[in-house]
């Protein structure tokens, strides 16, 4: 039985090989397709902001892209392939930026702030703290009184544990002297948005798309000016809580990306955010129009991760290693 | 009403509800493509397209590929997407005894009066239903999951034992990867892969299409013919439909209620719409024999959950699900606000979407119909042919979800231990469920401690979850005091 | 009794499992809350290991003593989700050698899936794996071994435009 096992074998290589060697050969494939690899699942802004810039970079590169979601550990996991991807100008990434500025304070990783070069952003949106309609806070210091007299009994959410709404709340209760409770929801804006309307939590930071569609209301926006499309809302610094951020999404590429392909990326993102179709999706959720180019981007990136670096020492979270 | 069933007769329209729908029927049917992948793939077409041909699009791809997973759940026992894995308890054994094609037929029926009864009511109670779900939080999710998976153990036949701890084994695998509530990372031994969780929908592909080429291997000598008639497609007769006609307006009403509540979803819904019918429905002893009644609960509920699903995501512009999450996304995009005010707004856009969804499951039964005798002739293939073909359907599957060897090493590892799990027959179906409702399970239980400040009993404390308890232990009782009667004294 | 000492070897491997995975939550690794402050990462899990257990030991119990009497529990019914095997009318051996065949094909199919072209991996092993089992009639067995990789193949990188290895 054995050795007809044996020759069987052999017999069925012999009919497999010449197939195995023709198709094995034409290997080499036409122009490699730039992949854009988003940290985060399809559908989310992100990957939109990813999915119409690239409609446009498709034709001033002259070559295909391939977005590829690659969801999971708060976007670490994406964005480690990026990481490690080859810098020869054929993966580049693209999310918002909790995964290069944030996060590698607060885990081990394999990369850290300084593993990219930072090619554009093409969109910075703001952020609101928001309550119900019917909530009984009007101030964010009405919040913050109350808050004083009853420790941990205000819960506040966020998208996930180590998310800039969940930092940004960590950073308002050190600022206020104040202890609230953080219960993340999976959902984005709008699983929160849900757990706020459901009265699950009692406030959340939100960027700014769902206030029209929802009852709920914005207290105080987070970044360092009043918003064109919130003119009644204070900003948190004129409120006396020196806290400031906004969700800056960036196209990176791997350290070591050659300088030139690095120019052709700028150059392709900024047509690319200049075209009607993506001014249009800004205008639609609500994002103001802004841009920065390499050298602007490279040196906001490093302000921000020196300014989380900070901001985790003080809220006393320690690197996990 | 009726000008907007007009407006969506239009050609475009109707072309793309077609296409949309025959593309989700065959990724359904193919292991290993989900909704997910069928909705990445139209999505570019959308750019180009209006609004409702968009809707049409991606809603026909959405509602095809839950209705597509049934069919190879009936014919090979490989649940075409998660959400059809109740289907293949009795719709498996129905063709094996020379009845493919009926069974087939059931699950078309089946799936039409689910998806219809779940538009009728996006239609009607949408909006103060989708404001009344707002009230259920974390705890009453934690109630429902707890009761989705009691019910799976029960549901499995043999050994309960053995139903929970395939459950559980699930529950566990979905724990691997980042904490919902520290961040922290969990038994990922420092493989990058693993920091964002075991892929689950490989685990899946792996633990039902893989193992089967296994066990078929070992059964290779057993020469257990397949029977080669009533491959055709056949509606079934107006008698029995009418005898189980409680079944389907159960199951449709049970899938409903269950798609509004955000990630329980639809395979959840079919597990507990099974049990239920197990339980109270007309020909309940016959299931797992290949009982039509079996495949009508599953079947009627999962395809009811597409319709419930767009509830809150229509009426309060949130969605329960990555699913109705891209068709947020996709509204938003072409200007349509999803929430409160769009049902007041712009009532024409929501009966159009109704209109839609409603035309979408008739179109999905005709193709149906028209690609069974394709799918059935999978059926022919001598066994050992077929075995490699399903290995390569599932790696490539699994590869296609993220384009990673590493999720088709999952999918190999899965396979073998749901090979050894089959042979000692541990139910997969709750190994499954386990899997998928993991991380809602973990996620809510410790919002609800955060809720309670801690306190275990607190979580059913409160009305709707403790509601949720009571008839989960009522529906059990129920079950083994009928199990004893006729198994006399064995539960 | 065949099945109940299987159960037992089942129920000692998820007991050896839930002890590993027990101690690997103790470990200092797990010992620190990281920024989600009062709540620990091994909370939940150490549940379902305790849950695991529990019911390993059940399950050990019951392969162990209710051996006598009592029928097996699960009539062979064609379940949709358990793989009966009937009577032992084929040798053990001429089961598992075709075990074996698929196990190592699939497995060398698994490692060498993403490295090289689809169609190299693919068309050799659904070939092969129809030959090794014992299929010989090539008339058919060639043109489903390559036609369905192929297919695969034209219908992925073509008309979904999902790029394969």
């Amino acid at each position: 039985m054995k050795s007809t096992w044996v020759r069987s074998a052999a017999r069925a290589l012999l009919v497999a090989a010449p197939l195995f060697a023709a198709l094995a050969l034409p290997g080499a494939r036409a122009a490699e397709p730039l992949k854009v690899i988003v940290p985060w699942g399809a559908g989310g802004s992100s990957d939109t902001f990813a999915r119409t810039l690239a409609l446009s970079m498709r034709e001033t590169l002259g070559r295909e892209i391939v977005i590829i979601n690659k969801p999971g550990a708060a976007g670490t996991l994406g964005t480690t392939l990026v990481a490690q991807a080859e810098p020869d100008g054929n993966t580049i990434g693209f999310s918002a930026l909790a995964p290069f500025t944030m996060q590698p304070h607060l885990r081990k990783l394999a990369y850290d702030a300084d593993s990219f070069a930072y090619v554009c952003e093409p969109a910075a949106s703001p952020m609101v703290l928001a309550v119900r309609d019917e909530s009984p806070f009007k101030s964010v210091a009405d919040a913050v009184t109350f808050a004083a007299a009853n420790p941990g009994k205000l819960k506040y959410g966020s998208p996930g544990p180590g998310s800039l709404p969940h930092l940004a709340m960590v950073e308002l209760g050190l600022k206020a002297g104040v202890k609230w409770t953080h219960l993340p929801a999976k959902g984005g804006d709008m699983g929160n948005v849900r757990n706020l309307l459901g009265g699950h939590i009692d406030m959340v930071p939100i960027q700014i798309l769902p206030l029209a569609s929802n009852p709920i209301r914005a207290l105080a926006v987070f970044s360092d000016a009043r918003l064109d499309d919130l003119k009644d809302v204070p900003t948190m610094k004129e409120l006396g809580y020196d806290v400031s951020h906004v969700i800056w999404n960036a196209m990176v590429a791997p350290k070591g990306t050659p300088e030139a392909k690095l120019a052709e990326f700028e150059a392709a993102c900024q047509t690319a955010a200049a075209t009607p179709a993506y001014k249009a999706l800004l205008k639609k959720v609500r994002v103001p129009d802004t841009f920065k180019g390499r050298a602007a981007l490279t040196a906001y990136a490093k302000a921000e991760s020196d300014k989380f670096k900070v901001l985790f020492e003080q809220a006393g979270m320690k690197k996990k290693d | 009403m009726f000008d907007s069933l007009a407006l969506v007769t239009s050609p475009d329209i109707l072309l793309a509800m077609v296409g949309g729908t025959l593309l989700g029927v065959v990724v359904g049917a193919i292991p290993g493509l989900g909704s997910i992948l069928g909705l990445s793939i139209v999505l570019p077409f959308t750019f180009g397209l209006g609004t409702l041909p968009s809707m049409a699009l991606l809603l026909g791809v959405y509602a095809g590929s839950v209705y597509g997973g049934s069919i190879s759940a009936i014919l090979i026992n490989m649940p075409g997407t998660p959400q059809s894995a109740a289907t293949s308890l009795d719709g498996y054994p129905m063709a094996r005894r020379g009845q493919a094609g009926l069974a087939i037929g059931w699950a078309s029926v089946a799936s039409l009066v689910g998806g219809t009864f779940s538009a009728f009511v996006l239609m009607t109670v949408a909006s103060p239903l989708a404001h009344f779900s707002l009230q259920l939080g974390p705890p009453e999710f934690f109630a429902l999951t707890l009761m989705a998976l009691v019910c799976v153990a029960a549901v499995s036949r043999g050994s309960m034992v053995k139903g929970l701890l395939a459950g559980l084994i699930g529950l566990f695998v979905a724990v691997v990867g980042g904490d919902p509530i520290t961040g922290d990372l969990r038994f990922d031994y420092g493989i990058l892969e693993l920091s964002g969780g075991v892929n689950r929908i490989a685990v899946l592909i792996g633990v039902f299409a893989l193992s089967e080429v296994f066990v078929q291997a070992v059964q290779l000598h057993d020469t257990a013919e397949y029977p080669n008639t009533g491959l055709g497609f056949r509606l079934p007769a107006w008698g029995p439909l009418a005898a189980r006609w409680k079944t389907f307006v159960k199951s449709s009403a049970i899938g409903t209620f269950i798609g509004i509540l955000p990630g329980t979803g639809a395979t959840a819904a079919s597990f507990v719409s099974y049990i239920e019918a197990k339980r109270a429905g007309r020909f309940r002893e016959k299931f797992g024999t290949g009982e039509p009644e079996g495949i009508v609960a599953s079947e009627a509920a999962n395809n009811a959950v597409t319709g419930g699903a767009l509830v809150p995501s229509l009426a309060l512009g949130i969605p329960g699900d990555a699913v109705t999450a891209l068709i947020v996304s996709l509204l938003v995009i072409k200007d349509v606000q999803p929430g409160p005010f769009l049902f007041t707004e712009n009532p024409q856009f929501v009966y159009s979407v109704y209109w839609i969804f409603f035309l979408t499951n008739f179109i999905m039964v005709v193709f149906g119909a028209l690609l069974t005798p394709v799918f059935t002739r999978i059926l022919k293939i001598p066994t050992e042919l077929l075995m490699g073909a399903i290995t390569i359907f599932a790696f490539v599957g699994t590869y296609s979800l993220s384009g990673s060897a590493f999720e088709v090493v999952t999918c190999l590892v899965a396979g073998i231990v749901g090979f050894l799990l089959r042979i000692n027959r541990f139910p997969l179906s709750a190994l499954a469920i386990g899997l998928i409702l993991g991380p809602l399970v973990e996620e809510s239980l410790r919002q609800s401690l955060i809720v309670t400040d801690g306190s275990f009993p607190a979580i059913f404390l409160r009305p709707y979850s403790g509601l949720i308890l009571v008839f989960t232990v009522l529906l059990i009782l129920a079950l083994n005091l009928k199990g004893r009667d006729r198994r006399g004294g064995k539960g | 009794m065949k099945g109940r000492a299987a159960d037992a070897v089942y129920a000692l491997a998820i007991l050896l499992a839930c002890g590993l995975l027990f101690v690997e939550t103790r470990s200092d690794y797990y010992a620190d809350t990281g920024i989600g402050f009062n709540s620990s990462s091994v909370f939940y899990p150490k549940i379902l290991i305790a849950l695991l257990a529990l019911l390993g030991l059940v399950l050990l119990a019951q392969g162990l003593v209710r051996r006598r009497g009592a029928a097996p529990a699960p009539a062979p019914a064609p379940a949709a989700d358990t793989a009966e095997t009937t009577a032992a009318a084929v040798p053990l051996a001429r089961r598992l050698a075709p075990l074996a065949v698929v196990l190592g094909l699939t497995t060398l199919f698994a490692a060498l899936f993403a490295r090289l072209p689809f169609l190299a991996t693919s068309i050799p092993y659904s070939l092969l794996l129809g030959y090794l089992l014992g299929y010989r009639r090539l008339v058919f067995l060639v043109p489903t071994g390559v036609g369905v990789p192929v297919a695969v193949a034209l219908v992925f990188e073509h008309l979904l435009g999902i790029p394969l290895p």
